[in-house]
């Protein structure tokens, strides 16, 4: 120790003395090298380590690598799972024609998508641009019909329709999780940002610990700063890290290490997935979402007439739904995107008895309005009618609404699912991990010009007074919206009528709502 | 908004700040010398390096971990000036490069730029002198307690001399500037000195940029010690200050509020009777050969916890409390 702590240096303190100077700086006991590079056998120097190489880390870290400013950082990007299987995935290793795991992206999560590189690595061949989405509600009826025209100014219309050779802004793309993760890891592997981040998959995060406790124990390492939180890899290797970024999910290891705990509770309601055919003829560059008291239920736009379902959903009804047959379950969905709420909750009520016959029940009914010619006036508020699902493509995922009390701590900052989880209602919860993570690259950017440490805490209060509230706002909006529509209780279901019709007639209120649908 | 509200939510960090600045209220040891030293107090050279004996004990080095890691501590005693850094290091960012910068390698901003940059300065590239926009200028922060500013400058490029009147300081500053490998190795070159102006005078050392901010109020012959600034700074260098401006709202701010009715810093802390108007800074600034290139107050916006420059356009209204300087030596 106190050969490490020398309080002397004959005449004066020098903490770097050129190599040319002859002779070396206390702490520069290796010569020129830096101080990154031998720190020590055990223990490897990084300024930012990313545990998690999910969507939100891989994005964070391309951007990392990006940024002409943060260039030159050593950065590493720790993920548990083989990321090789995502690199590699070109859409034909499914046995359904597309992915059933999709994200409804904003506009604002695109703009930081492509200033991190990610955007243009993804397969525009597999995304869905949407310019219009449709909420009603099974209960009252009331609906409201979002257009992102709504919102657009008459230029930036133009210049869009110019640019992608369509009417209109999209409001959002859907895509599949593994496109845009695919790009990420994609973009991370091309030379300007490999030369920064090194990549550690397959790979998890057993401990951390931090450097304090470390050093008091014999186990010290005088290269590796005392205070900075020290990650043991199931590879045997330990980093010391000036930041430590949790992208490690709802689960958060690094929330865990920084005792930051997290409030929030499980959803009654579980999502079914699954990847859908739509009828031919339909138009299909809409979002169609109808809240239904088991749960909402969304049918998202994906290329050649195929879409997204995810369908929020009482978790009792769940395994009855997933074990119908693929024509009964389509079946089962036309009445809840068509028919009657009373409709759908009797046959919730009858699923896995023999006497239910899908067919013979709701055949005549959803025929009925099916018939409706496309002319009429009311075809156009109808929602798409599921031809089929395809086959192996249902899945279910449960539910929860967590929020981190703090977002960032000493040496600390979580972002993406390790920070917050919504509902999936409304297609928010990525979206709010690309702002963390464009948020955090800007603080993070004006801490180097500033000449801050980029991994202390005041300049990361930056970041969290930037997303916290927000977030938090998001995610009691998106709570409160679910509870709102779990309900077929008359007067309140009347009031949301009221309040979805009005919406729907009031340019204004509809801006904002659009405004926040499209982050 | 009621008063205790607004007392939290404003005046207290604007208090804070400033009454912090030199560490008089926490380390009151230390802090005790450091008012009154740079015109007159002379802790001998000998006895500053004989603090630093080849022998310093374990209990010694423990000592000063402890107080480094508390003037450091990201929620202690010092987080409004932390909080006040990066907004000084913007300040210095707006005028050091573009009157003191190497060129830049881009026809278009190397011409017609009357840079007053030592020759010795090779041309950079764009990119270099945004990240690097100090790079070679020797630069000396005066009263640097626990090396805050230092250390940003010299992430920055610039080659610090950090100096201080308070040994405890030093001793803080080294320690935490050895806990960042980006600055203990060759990337960066930082030096603190446990000496006083007077000293340095006498070896005759001139600088690029000489920067004292949150000091002054705590000096006995401010005007003396602008004049020692500006002695250690060559001919068309930069003298940056920083101090609180002799108002009433500066008096109910700092020691109505934090002194005599919160008691949150020992009464006697400041003294209003040295807290200097911007004009007398000026005035003090000429007497000493220096010309103010800009004065602007400096604010603590409570929403995001952040000190934020004012605009000079505002004139004495945005430098009723804390403000800051440009001067360059003639
Ligand atoms: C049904 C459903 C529908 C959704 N729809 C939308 C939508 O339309 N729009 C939207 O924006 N969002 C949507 N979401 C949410 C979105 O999928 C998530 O917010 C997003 O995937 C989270 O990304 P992330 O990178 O933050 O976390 P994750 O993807 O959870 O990544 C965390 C990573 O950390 C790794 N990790 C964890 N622990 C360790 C360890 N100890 N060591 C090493 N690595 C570790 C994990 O392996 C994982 O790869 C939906 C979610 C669900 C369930």
């Amino acid at each position: 120790m106190s050969s490490r702590i020398l309080l002397r240096s004959g005449q004066r303190w020098a903490y770097r003395l050129q190599p040319l100077s002859g002779h070396h700086g206390l702490l520069n006991r290796h010569g020129a090298a830096s101080a990154y590079s031998v720190a020590s056998a055990r223990t490897e120097l990084f300024d930012v380590v990313i545990v998690g190489g999910g969507i939100a880390g891989a994005t964070l870290a391309r951007g990392l690598g990006a940024n002409p400013v943060l260039r030159g950082r050593k950065v590493a990007m720790v993920e548990s799972s083989d990321l090789s299987k995502v690199r590699n995935w070109d859409g034909s290793n499914l046995n359904t024609v597309y992915s059933n795991r999709t994200v409804s992206i904003t506009p604002a999560s695109q703009t930081t998508l492509t200033a991190c590189g990610v955007w243009s690595e993804v397969d525009q061949s597999r995304i869905q641009p949407y310019c219009e989405m449709h909420v009603w509600d099974g209960v009252s009826n009331g609906q409201v019909n979002f257009n992102s025209r709504d919102l657009t100014s008459p230029e930036t219309l133009a210049a869009a329709s110019r640019r992608d050779g369509h009417e209109g802004a999209p409001m959002a793309w859907i895509m599949e999780n593994l496109n845009l993760h695919r790009a990420a890891l994609r973009a991370l592997d091309r030379p300007v940002a490999a030369k920064t981040v090194e990549v550690m998959d397959q790979t998890r995060v057993e401990t951390i610990t931090t450097g304090l406790a470390a050093s008091l124990s014999h186990d010290t390492d005088p290269a590796v700063p005392s205070e900075w939180p020290r990650v043991h890899l199931s590879s045997g290797r330990t980093l010391a890290a000036r930041l430590l970024v949790g992208a490690d999910g709802a689960n958060s290891p690094v929330r865990n290490y920084s005792k930051i705990g997290s409030a929030g509770w499980p959803y009654e309601q579980h999502g079914i997935v699954a990847t859908l055919k739509l009828e031919d003829s339909m138009v299909n560059t809409a979002a169609w979402q109808r809240f239904l008291p088991t749960g909402p239920v969304a049918i998202l736009p994906m290329p050649n007439n195929y879409a997204a379902l995810v369908w929020s959903m009482d978790k009792a009804h769940v395994p009855g739904l997933k074990a119908l047959n693929e024509a009964d379950f389509a079946t089962a969905l036309n009445v809840a995107l068509r028919l009657p709420f009373e409709d759908l909750q009797y046959l919730l009520d009858h699923l896995g008895s023999d006497r239910l016959n899908l067919t013979a029940e709701y055949g005549q009914s959803l025929a009925a309005i099916a018939d409706t010619p496309s002319n009429s006036p009311r075809a156009s508020s109808l929602p798409p009618w599921v031809a089929r699902v395809e086959p192996h493509s249902r899945a279910s995922f449960p539910y929860k609404l967590q929020h981190a009390d703090r977002y960032i701590g000493q040496r600390v900052a979580l972002i993406g699912d390790a920070a917050h989880t919504v509902h999936p209602l409304a297609g928010q919860g990525l979206n709010l991990g690309m702002l963390d993570v464009a948020s955090l690259l800007r603080v993070l950017e004006t801490a180097v010009l500033n000449g801050q440490d980029i991994g202390d805490y005041n300049c990361l209060l930056g970041y969290s007074s930037e997303r916290y509230f927000p977030n938090l706002a998001m995610v009691g909006a998106v709570d409160k919206l679910q509870r709102l529509f779990s309900t077929s209780f008359g007067p309140l279901a009347a009031v949301r009528s009221l309040g979805l019709n009005a919406v729907n007639h009031f340019p204004l209120l509809k801006n904002e709502f659009v405004k926040v649908a499209m982050g | 908004m009621s008063a205790l509200t607004f007392f939290r939510a404003v005046l207290r960090p604007t208090l804070l700040a400033s009454t912090t600045a030199t560490n008089r209220a926490v380390l009151g040891r230390a802090g005790a010398s450091c008012a009154t030293a740079f015109s007159t107090t002379r802790r001998s050279s000998t006895q500053c390096d004989a603090g630093q004996g080849p022998s310093v004990s374990a209990d010694e080095v423990a000592k000063f971990s402890r107080m480094s890691a508390d003037w450091w501590a990201p929620e202690g005693h010092f987080q409004m000036l932390h909080q006040m850094n990066p907004a000084r290091v913007a300040y210095l960012r707006t005028f050091v490069p573009s009157h003191l910068g190497p060129a830049v390698q881009e026809p278009m901003a190397a011409e017609g730029r009357a840079s007053e940059a030592p020759p010795s300065l090779k041309p950079m590239s764009p990119l270099d002198a945004m990240v690097r926009p100090f790079t070679g200028l020797r630069m000396l922060d005066v009263g640097c307690g626990g090396g805050l500013l230092c250390e940003s400058l010299a992430r920055l490029g610039g080659q610090v001399t950090g100096i201080d009147a308070s040994f405890d300081n030093i001793q803080i500053a080294r320690l935490h500037a050895q806990q960042d490998p980006r600055l203990s190795d060759h990337q960066a070159t930082l030096t603190y000195q446990h000496i006083t102006t007077d000293q340095l005078k006498t070896a005759g050392t001139q600088h690029d940029v000489v920067t004292s901010l949150e000091v002054i109020e705590h000096v006995l012959q401010p005007d003396q010690f602008v004049q020692d600034l500006f002695e250690l700074t060559r001919p068309g260098g930069l003298v940056f200050l920083s101090t609180i401006a002799r108002t009433p709202l500066a008096y109910g701010l700092t020691i109505l509020g934090a002194e005599k009715l919160l008691r949150m810093v020992p009464e006697g802390t400041h003294d209003y009777h040295k807290y200097l108007l911007p004009s007398e800074l000026t005035q003090f600034t000429s007497r000493a050969g220096g010309r103010v290139l800009d004065l602007r107050g400096i604010w603590y916006n409570p929403l995001q916890a952040r000190w934020v420059l004012m605009d000079p356009s505002l004139g004495s209204m945005g430098t009723q409390a804390n403000y800051i300087l440009v001067a360059r030596k003639l």
